[in-house]
């Protein structure tokens, strides 16, 4: 009996890296995330939030590493160039990754990657990533025309577009939402049974860490992958735990944290409590949050929605929301960027009451909703908006609710934030578009012209030049009202070095170079 | 029992007494000052800035949109103190009825009645007002109905019980046999019977309504912005730097809180033992 019970032990520390080492050996990074993660299959996410994505840039590998000001690096793709004049990217693969089973990666593994993903018997909720790639429709299901993904050789890989896109431009956008999959490990399975695999629970990637053991919505052991191609990271586990938001710098303060996510983001008031407990903070300099008021194009004429334009204090609201972390925008284009346009906007309270006479206003009140923590700020925004005469009333609302809201027409108003990237249609082309026209715009045709008009635009000038003509256009228009960006501050870990806080953002961690401090 | 000799009881319970004044002084701030200072609890002021220490202007600092702290805690206390008699005097109106009913007619009435209410009490009130603020939506109207409204089995139960005693009274049976309606001897001569104990209740239900209120703002499903209430500004407190390094945002809503609440605990215990024949004899010793 005695021994059964050893043997039962043994393999119950087996499973762990740490069991393996010993515990005296085991070094182990704890990592605070304030939502869950909802799948552990990287195509089957039904909320597709940026707590899923985290967990799958560990466990699954992705072509590049996007740091936070938009430079790329190479991850699983080692180089990359377009091609067809501009309709495609060849990615050449590095040689020397591999799965967690030691199976090279190689670009038919991309290729059946996304052939499985497309097929329309997969019930695959995340497909629409695949969308812009030729060969599908706009759900991202493979139409029976060649796919526009290709295996030139064993380890390039050709990525064929619906529209003109630089590899560049498609990282940018889609690259936290490309993993290459396992797929000889379910070469015999059927489209319509691939999400029922056990696989899924026991996820195989070629990450920099592998699959130990998880608690669903709690808790995630994940080991080093001492063969990951651009290094192994300098722990022997990674702990992801759920902490509630309010308790992640006190975790940190307190020890119980390493690291959390995302990139230690934490608000400019509460950066004194960090530095008192100890905790060095820094200041983010590529702006990695963009707030807007989302606005409902049926309901507020534009006159109207000029007239909130120029009723809102921006200098205020970014003040008070960012502690001085942030500057105020009249456009959604990333500052500093290629793309940048100069930032006009000044507050005019007689003009914005001129305005909404000329639209008719009869004063009734439009609704905004918020989400609770940003109450405060709705609070600044009705006071702002009164003293040019328009009455608003608040709601405070969760995030999924208040989206719903915006898109079934329940609210004229939102409070919503984004991380934004340097493309100029980073914002735009998701949400001025057929099928999810948040903004109730009346008629798309002008916005679906000027943003074909851009992605079909290769030369950088001309392309610079339309983007200018589109913004100017959004400016007379105002579907939406951008309101600032914001720059996070880092509190920087006291145990674990060689984070790269900012991309944290960009929904990806450089984990291979996180090395414990001694 | 008569109300000069029951006022005369509790006026020897010196506790209870300055109890009451200290509420009464609270009621006629809340409602007075917001009127003769022409305060503004809603309105910014961005000279002062966003989480200004008090000054000389702003005797609680400023909130995190600027607003003037102490303007609001006083206007806070209007609706605080609103949702607390609100939801304590709804608790009392639907509570005693149907413990008289239940208490008096027995049988189905008594049955069904006092199983409601055991339903209603195996319910986690917390959970049961979040999920039905949720639902009608963050205002003071709808917090007071639901607090009311769930508040009234503990009520109903304890004129239940002193309705079950007080029927089989021979004068009770007298009026019935001179042929008094039960409407009648309900109103007439059951209720002023079992009624003095409520007014303990009452008391105390007012202190429970402005704590679940506070809990419910604490929570963040409270009142509807921008109102102000005691626990909507005791919600700050919820951030680790204000609870750390502000202590002026959060300390002055919850010493009002909680010195209401004893207040009006010891307000309830001299009530209580004013009305009390009992214990009348003990508030004289």
């Amino acid at each position: 009996m005695k021994k059964k019970i050893a043997l039962l032990l043994a393999l119950l520390l087996g499973l762990s890296a740490c069991g393996v080492r010993g515990a005296e050996a085991c070094v182990v990074v704890e990592y605070g995330l304030s939502n869950p993660w909802d799948s552990l299959m990287p195509y089957n996410s039904p909320s597709g939030s940026n707590y899923s994505r985290i967990i799958y840039d560990k466990i699954y590998d992705r072509l590049a590493y996007v740091h936070a000001g938009g430079a790329l690096d190479p991850r699983g793709a080692a180089s990359w160039e377009g091609a067809d004049g501009g309709y495609a990217a060849v990615f050449h693969l590095d040689r020397d990754a591999a799965f967690h089973d030691g199976t090279p990666v190689t670009a038919e593994h991309w290729v059946e990657t996304i052939r499985r993903m497309t097929d329309p018997a997969c019930p695959a909720v995340g497909k629409s990533v695949f969308s812009v790639l030729a060969g599908t429709d706009g759900s991202g299901a493979a139409t029976g025309a060649p796919l526009g993904a290709q295996a030139l050789d064993a380890y390039t890989l050709k990525l064929t577009f619906k529209t003109p896109t630089t590899p560049e431009d498609f990282l940018l956008d889609r690259n936290r939402e490309y993993y290459v999959l396992p797929t000889h490990l379910f070469e015999d399975v059927q489209g319509a049974q691939l999400l029922s695999l056990d696989l899924w629970d026991a996820p195989v990637g070629s990450g920099p860490c592998t699959f130990i053991s998880e608690t669903a919505g709690s808790r995630l052991v994940l080991g080093a992958n001492p063969d990951y191609q651009l290094g192994r990271p300098g722990f022997d586990e990674l702990v992801i735990s759920v902490v509630d938001k309010s308790n992640l710098l006190p975790s940190m303060i307190a020890g119980d944290l390493d690291y959390y996510a995302f990139g230690g983001s934490v608000a400019a008031e509460d950066a004194p409590s960090a530095r008192s407990g100890g905790l060095e903070v820094l200041e983010g300099e590529t702006p990695n949050t963009f707030f807007e008021l989302m606005l409902n194009n049926e309901t507020l004429s534009r006159p109207v929605r000029q007239a909130i334009d120029l009723a809102l204090d921006k200098q205020a609201l970014c003040l008070q929301a960012t502690g001085g972390l942030g500057e105020p925008a009249d456009s959604d284009l990333l500052p500093g960027g290629e793309y940048a346009v100069k930032n006009t906007w000044s507050r005019d309270l007689e003009r914005a009451r001129a305005l909404l006479a000329e639209g008719g206003y009869d004063g009734r009140t439009f609704r905004l909703a918020c989400t609770a923590n940003r109450s405060g700020l709705a609070a600044l925004v009705q006071q702002e908006l009164a003293e040019a005469g328009l009455s608003i009333e608040i709601e405070t609302v969760d995030s999924a609710a208040m989206f719903s809201g915006m898109a079934d027409g329940s609210y004229d108003m939102g409070i919503a934030s984004h991380t934004p990237s340097a493309l100029p249609l980073w914002f735009t082309e998701s949400r001025l578009a057929e099928g999810n026209n948040i903004f109730h715009v009346p008629d798309l045709t002008p916005y679906a012209g000027y943003i074909a008009g851009i992605k079909g635009e290769m030369d950088p000038a001309a392309r610079r030049a339309l983007v200018a003509e589109f913004q100017a256009f959004l400016t007379q228009e105002r579907p939406f009202i951008p309101l600032w960006f914001g720059r996070a501050l880092h509190v920087q870990s006291p145990t674990v070095e060689g984070i790269d806080y900012p991309s944290s953002s960009f929904c990806n961690e450089n984990v291979w170079e996180w090395t414990l401090r001694r | 029992m008569s109300g000069r000799g029951a006022w005369a009881r509790f006026c020897r319970d010196r506790r209870a007494v300055v109890s009451l004044g200290i509420l009464a002084a609270e009621v006629l701030l809340a409602a007075l000052l917001p009127v003769l200072l022409g305060l503004e609890p809603n309105a910014s002021d961005l000279s002062a800035g966003f989480w200004a220490p008090p000054t000389s202007e702003h005797w609680l600092g400023t909130d995190d949109v600027g607003r003037d702290l102490l303007s609001r805690l006083i206007c806070g206390g209007q609706i605080s103190l609103l949702v607390g008699f609100g939801a304590a005097g709804l608790s009392v109106a639907v509570g005693v009825p149907l413990g008289l009913l239940a208490g008096y007619r027995r049988g189905a009435w008594g049955f069904w009645i006092m199983r409601l209410a055991d339903v209603v009490q195996t319910i986690p009130s917390i959970v049961l007002i979040l999920c039905l603020v949720a639902l009608t939506g963050p205002s003071i109207v709808n917090i007071i109905l639901v607090l009311g409204l769930l508040g009234w089995t503990g009520i109903a139960r304890l004129v239940y019980g002193n309705t079950l005693a007080v029927r089989e009274r021979e004068y009770i049976l007298a009026v019935q046999a001179l042929g008094g309606s039960p409407a009648m001897v309900l109103r007439r001569n059951v209720l002023p019977n079992v009624v003095s104990p409520v007014w303990a209740v009452l008391a105390q239900r007012v202190g429970r309504a402005i704590l679940s209120e506070s809990s419910l703002s604490f929570l963040g499903v409270g009142l509807r912005t921008p109102q102000a209430s005691w626990g909507g500004l005791l919600h700050y407190a919820s951030s680790l730097s204000v609870l750390t390094g502000r202590p002026w945002v959060w300390a002055p809503p919850g010493a009002c809180i909680v010195t209401t609440v004893l207040c009006l605990q010891f307000v309830g215990d001299g009530l209580r033992d004013a009305f009390d024949p009992r214990g009348s004899g003990r508030a004289a010793k």
